[in-house]
């Protein structure tokens, strides 16, 4: 190291709180809008890749970003519902198979997806620890959701009720967990998957009770009329599905009606896609969306935004250099005896400058270094340090 | 636009939970591949002549089976969690329509893979008529089982319910459609024939009221025009008390003198029936579960013969 490095290293050394001052607000204001820019085309790439890998959605018409948020991401408000037999609508056309969702209840903070099991192979999740649900009341949880919700395979999770004040509401429904998937890094991962039909049971329109023609269940009867029975308010229903109880649990009216968010409809081929889409054209009673489509419509608006913001940080960072050059330019002015020092001690004024100057690039090269280790870690951890913050 | 806040709020959260690879799961691929490469359809029914349908279509190119224990009957049968699992893992789970099997209301089955074999004949169901119905709850009032279900006992809706298997396994396999066309044709006519044996039995018994032991001949009935009435008799119990007087009662208003069994009756109860109520017995095995010998065509030329011997 040569005489002037070591001099520049030792005064920054010696003025250790200044320097560190001067290397941080130089780091920040070199990696916010570098680090900002990483994360957000990061989030913008994956956010695609999952409307990208789901071809269409149909739901019913209002929002499409509600729709595709509450369908893809299990996030935003519970979008309108469409009738189950929009599933069958669209397998009949032969031209492409059709996944319900049902996104509505949680367990906690997690979603519970209604599905089929067609949807595990869809989206490529595959098994842990355990299996699939095999009927009504058995889970299968995401990653993520087994470990916020502490729980295995041959525990149990409860729905959660959908407002604390609605105590006529729906019935908390304890389902068994019979799977946790592996991580996928997708909001499957915090997912709660249960049957569209045990969706059903936790909203209400199934359910199981006492066998109201047992003489056990006498006290249950207010009255019998022919063949009809009429329970009272104290007939026993079951909040939990066993194999015990199963058989009492029935659907009231028609399955084809009951509620879905959405359908995700899997074309065979893009012609197939095109005539699917030909069909909803109207958009009256379903519309059929795009995901990728509605996905980049949000994040021009978000891009737009981030400009924004890039801007805003640029014209701090200029504000912080003048302001960096100000306390070079003043810590210069202030060391005007200890340059006339230096001169007198033999010091060439090419070697003084030389000196001031190497302060100025050691605190700029540290500072670039750390904007870029900063940014390679947003770049590498930032997915994950965003979910443990935003708790996703 | 109160999404579009959301999203910028939450953009980053949401977005980076919303990375990783898409498509079919790796088992479902190789199974996929199996099949386009020409391995058998793995075919499950939910009884017996949808499976025997499904084999006598398929032939070499699917594996039907009936996942219902031998000793079980299918319409009642409640599978474990690993059976529905290998279920699961169909190509085509074949259902009977009618609210049989109620275990599939309860299962989660993938929906793509579900063939309900009488899905066309829904406005030839025929309403059983010992539901019941009770109240409680917000709901009103509702009922629980209402469609009698045994609809291959009427060979031409059978003849529909394998239609329906043709087709599925058509439209899986498109490359052996003519070899599913010609088993189909042949299956067809064996059941027209049944269908005409049948009938001819049948015409025999024409006025002549007939019991079931049970209520599930109703689309035999049906298609026949026999005047059917059922008791719950069942055939490896001695009826009860009330059961022999709930007979007793019928026999008074119309005085039957055949019953039908699912199996051969107890021979305590055969005596009886023929002493006390003059009612001969005859089996005619509706054949939901697998027979211990023959296939379910024998089994149904049998019912035929053993109606028409009687009918002479």
């Amino acid at each position: 190291m040569s005489g002037t490095s070591y001099l520049a290293l030792r005064y920054l050394v010696f003025h250790r709180w200044k320097t560190a001052v001067l290397v941080t607000a130089l780091t920040l204001i070199l990696f916010l809008p570098v680090g900002l820019r990483v994360l957000v085309r990061q989030s913008s790439e994956q956010l695609t890749s999952r409307a990208e890998a789901t071809p269409l959605l149909i739901g019913a018409p209002g929002s499409p970003t509600e729709l595709v948020l509450n369908s893809l991401y299990f996030g935003s408000d519970v979008p309108a519902t469409i009738p189950y037999t929009e599933s069958d609508l669209v397998e009949g056309t032969g031209l492409a198979t059709p996944i319900p969702l049902y996104v509505r209840f949680r367990v906690r903070e997690q979603p519970i997806v209604g599905t089929t099991p067609e949807y595990y192979g869809f989206r490529n999740l595959e098994l842990a620890d355990g299996r699939l649900p095999a009927i009504l009341g058995e889970a299968v949880l995401g990653a993520a959701a087994a470990r916020a919700l502490e729980v295995g395979v041959g525990e149990h999770v409860i729905s959660s009720p959908e407002s604390v004040f609605d105590i006529a509401g729906v019935y908390p429904l304890r389902m068994l967990v019979t799977g946790v998937l592996e991580f996928s890094d997708t909001p499957d991962d915090n997912a709660v998957f249960v049957d569209i039909k045990t969706a059903w049971v936790i909203e209400g329109l199934g359910h199981g009770h006492q066998d109201l023609a047992r003489p056990e269940a006498a006290a249950g009867v207010l009255r019998r009329e022919g063949n009809v029975v009429i329970g009272n308010a104290s007939v026993m229903q079951y909040n939990e599905i066993t194999s015990e109880n199963i058989d009492s649990f029935h659907f009231h009216g028609d399955p084809s009606a009951f509620p879905a968010t959405a359908v995700i409809a899997v074309p065979a081929d893009d012609k197939a896609s095109a005539l699917l889409q030909g069909r909803y054209q109207d958009g009256s009673t379903v519309q059929i969306v795009r995901p990728d489509a509605v996905m980049a419509d949000l994040l021009g608006t978000v891009f737009t935004v981030e400009r924004y913001v890039v801007a805003g940080a640029a014209i701090v960072g200029l504000a912080t250099l003048a302001t960096a050059l100000l306390v070079f330019l003043l810590s210069l002015r202030q060391r005007s005896r200890e340059r006339e020092t230096l001169s007198k001690i033999g010091g060439s004024p090419a070697a003084i400058t030389a000196l001031m100057g190497s302060e100025i690039v050691f605190v700029l090269a540290t500072a670039l270094t750390l904007a870029a280790l900063l940014t390679w870690l947003a770049s590498r951890y930032g997915a994950e340090a965003a979910r443990a913050v935003v708790g996703l | 636009m109160n999404a579009r806040f959301l999203l910028l709020g939450g953009c980053l959260g949401l977005g980076l939970a919303a990375c990783g690879g898409e498509g079919a799961s790796e088992e479902t691929t190789a199974r996929e591949v199996e099949v386009a490469a020409g391995g058998p359809i793995v075919v499950y029914a939910v009884n017996y002549p949808l499976a025997y349908f499904a084999g006598r279509i398929g032939g070499d190119d699917v594996d039907a089976r009936l996942p219902v224990p031998a000793d079980e009957d299918p319409a009642y049968w409640n599978p474990t969690a690993e059976a529905i699992s290998a279920i699961q893992a169909a190509d085509i789970i074949l259902l009977n329509g009618a609210g049989y099997a109620g275990w599939t209301e309860k299962a989660s089955l993938p929906r793509s893979k579900l063939v309900n074999t009488s899905a066309s004949l829904a406005d030839r169901y025929i309403e059983a008529d010992e539901s019941l119905v009770h109240a409680h709850g917000p709901e009103g009032e509702h009922e629980h089982g209402s469609m009698a279900f045994t609809t291959w006992l009427d060979p031409t809706m059978a003849i529909e319910q394998a239609r329906a298997i043709r087709d599925a396994l058509a439209a899986l396999r498109p490359e052996a459609e003519s070899r599913f066309d010609a088993a189909f044709s042949e299956l067809e006519t064996e059941l027209e024939d049944l269908d005409q044996e049948l009938a001819a039995a049948a015409a025999a018994l024409e006025g002549t009221p007939v019991l079931g032991s049970h209520p599930v001949y109703q689309y035999l009935a049906g298609r026949y025009g026999m005047d059917l009435w059922s008791v719950h008799f069942e055939p490896d119990e001695s009826p009860s008390d009330s059961g022999w007087q709930e007979l007793q009662e019928m026999q008074r208003e119309r005085a039957a003198p055949l019953m039908l069994w699912e199996a051969d009756p107890e021979p305590a109860t055969r005596v009886r029936l023929e002493r006390e109520f003059g009612i001969s017995s005859i089996v005619f095995s509706p054949c939901a579960n697998t027979p211990d010998v023959d296939d379910y065509m024998d089994v149904m030329r049998e019912n035929a013969q053993r109606l028409s011997a009687i009918a002479d």
